[in-house]
């Protein structure tokens, strides 16, 4: 009888644990899927003051390509260079690149190369896109210009 | 197209680093598997790639990564079909007392754990492409995963199969094995279906219709070719081909079910024959080329897919150090409690814990499938691979400090000639 009621203990109890942190997470909200390819919209024309303007201009759609997991993104930008920064989303704001040091940065490679910020919205049933607006490294003066982007 | 020059210096480059590293780590006492998964993740962009960029672009090219993909699951379908081949369901009959107990709270109290670290990782790692049901139960299932061959490898290195203690660890961890793969099964199915709007009901029908047929109808097939065996005293060519030709088979049938072609070679080897000769030649004919060569293709192609990279920040490394400490926890802490109540020594239930906290290889299938569906995310998925890595290795060490030189006595030493 002692057998049998450390069995049910050591083994009902974790069971019924399992049950119960099942349903706890059916309220829980996960973060917004936006990982994947996209294709970008953006007028890389005012930007072509940046000593790192190339890193728009060799663009190729899809021009962003996002690695998600969970909140934390790492961006990569289908360019020569193939710039790679990382980003977080959080609810339906994404910001990526962003990092202390960005403005005196004037090196076009690494992860300070580009920063964005971005906001999530379902267009359609079926269609998200992103729109927001970018900065390139080592021009401080630029005007950060928009984009919008569509997977 | 794939060139096969570059194919073959691919092969050539992933066997040798798997046994210069694998013959490293055998040197510092740990099993050389565990060196052949390290050899893997440096070949990977963890290393290799941070290193040199270049050398791993040419070496590794994206386009070329899906054949040494599907050879090195070739490779992984014959080596699970071996671990299945090992796990005699007989066993389970002999289970006494201390193993019913430590081998059900070893599943239960990790995959508690684990869903439990869900609930804290869901919002965190994960997002909406994946729901918390599938996230949670594979979180669990991966928590609960004994490597059953770096297990048998290990107690076999340190004398202990055939001690009560090897012989409960043995038996824990294939009763470990068989429930993880069938919880993983019903997560592969509910997140599949779930995807293709499906029903996940007949597909379970179908999945157990499956296992009964093979179970019931095919073993008394193979229960001839045991007799073929034994007449022969040999496994001819044919025979081979036909084991063979019935692992792709089931592999098939499984993944056209909706599980994986894992699970079908998995279940034939189960129902295989038990008799010791023959487990021990068809291993034997069966695990050269699979093993040697094919599978460091596997571990290359999770170290490719492994970005420790994506692990920055304080915040990142808290969430892997907290995913190694539960699964820790849950496994070493829940099978080392079960056996002590069950009357084994501290020391006796200290080394059960530590043996069963082993994952090895079994970890890292576990987490390509879940990768493949979806279910974890690439930072989550590095973070579960350096856990395996870490649980793995810390196993020998550990029970060397805890279990130094113990032979095995008469006292402990019970009759198992499947065993021994």
């Amino acid at each position: 009888m002692r057998n049998v009621r450390i069995y049910v203990l050591m083994v009902g109890t974790p069971l019924l644990g399992v049950a119960l942190v099942l349903y706890l997470g059916q309220h829980l909200q996960p973060q917004s899927y936006i990982g994947g390819a996209w294709n970008v919209e953006i007028d890389a024309a005012a930007l072509s003051s940046s000593p790192c303007a190339e890193l728009l201009t060799t663009l190729n759609q899809p021009a962003l390509n996002i690695s998600q997991s969970g909140r934390y993104l790492l961006v990569r930008l289908n360019n020569r260079a193939a710039t790679t920064v990382e980003g977080q989303i959080s609810g339906t704001t994404i910001r990526a690149g962003q990092e202390s040091g960005f403005e005196a940065r004037s090196t076009c490679n690494g992860k300070n190369a580009i920063e964005f910020t971005a906001g999530l919205s379902k267009a359609m049933p079926g269609q998200v896109q992103l729109n927001g607006e970018l900065r390139l490294a080592g021009c401080a003066g630029c005007a950060p210009v928009a984009f919008k982007a569509i997977r | 197209m794939l060139k096969l020059s570059l194919l073959l210096i691919q092969l050539g480059t992933i066997l040798l680093s798997a046994r210069l590293v694998g013959l490293l780590f055998k040197r510092i006492n740990q099993p050389q598997v565990v060196g052949e998964m390290v050899a893997g993740i440096l070949l990977g962009p963890s290393f290799l790639g941070w290193l040199s960029p270049p050398t791993m672009a040419a070496l590794f090219p994206p386009e070329s990564l899906g054949f040494l993909n599907a050879l090195g699951q070739v490779g992984l379908l014959v080596f699970i079909f071996l671990v299945g081949l090992k796990v005699d369901v007989k066993l389970l009959r002999t289970l006494g007392h201390t193993a019913v107990l430590t081998s059900h709270v070893s599943i239960v109290l990790p995959f508690f754990l684990g869903t439990l670290l869900a609930l804290y990782l869901y919002p965190r790692l994960s997002d909406e492409s994946v729901t918390f049901a599938g996230f949670g139960l594979f979180m669990g299932a991966a928590m609960s995963v004994t490597a059953f061959p770096v297990l048998a490898r290990i107690l076999a290195e340190r004398r202990l199969l055939g001690t009560k203690l090897g012989t409960v660890a043995i038996v824990c961890a294939a009763v470990d094995d068989v429930t993880a793969w069938i919880i993983l099964a019903f997560i592969v199915v509910l997140v599949r279906t779930s995807a293709q709007h499906g029903s996940i009901l007949v597909n379970l029908i179908l999945i157990i219709a499956f296992a009964l047929i093979m179970i019931f109808g095919l073993r008394r097939l193979l229960a001839r070719l045991e007799i073929q065996y034994r007449l022969q005293e040999k496994f001819t060519q044919n025979m081979i081909a036909f084991v063979l030709l019935l692992v792709l088979a089931s592999a098939s049938i499984t993944e056209w079910l909706g599980i994986h072609t894992l699970f079908g070679a998995f279940l034939v080897g189960v129902i295989m024959p038990k008799e010791r000769n023959f487990v021990r030649d068809l291993t034997e004919k069966l695990e050269g080329l699979p093993v040697i060569l094919l599978l460091p293709l596997f571990f290359t192609a999770t170290g490719l897919r492994t970005r420790i990279e994506l692990i920055s920040g304080a915040e990142m490394w808290f969430y892997c150090a907290l995913i190694i400490i539960v699964a820790t926890a849950g496994k070493l802490g829940g099978s080392m409690l079960s056996s002590r109540i069950s009357g084994m020594t501290w020391r006796e239930a200290g080394s059960l814990g530590i043996l069963m906290n082993t994952r090895g290889l079994m970890e890292l299938v576990i987490l390509n499938i879940g990768f493949d569906i979806g279910v974890i995310s690439p930072a989550l998925f590095s973070m579960m691979v350096l856990m395996a890595i870490v649980t793995t290795f810390m196993t020998s060490p550990v029970l060397e400090l805890v279990y130094r030189d113990q032979p095995a006595t008469k006292e402990t030493m019970i009759v198992n000639e499947q065993l021994a």
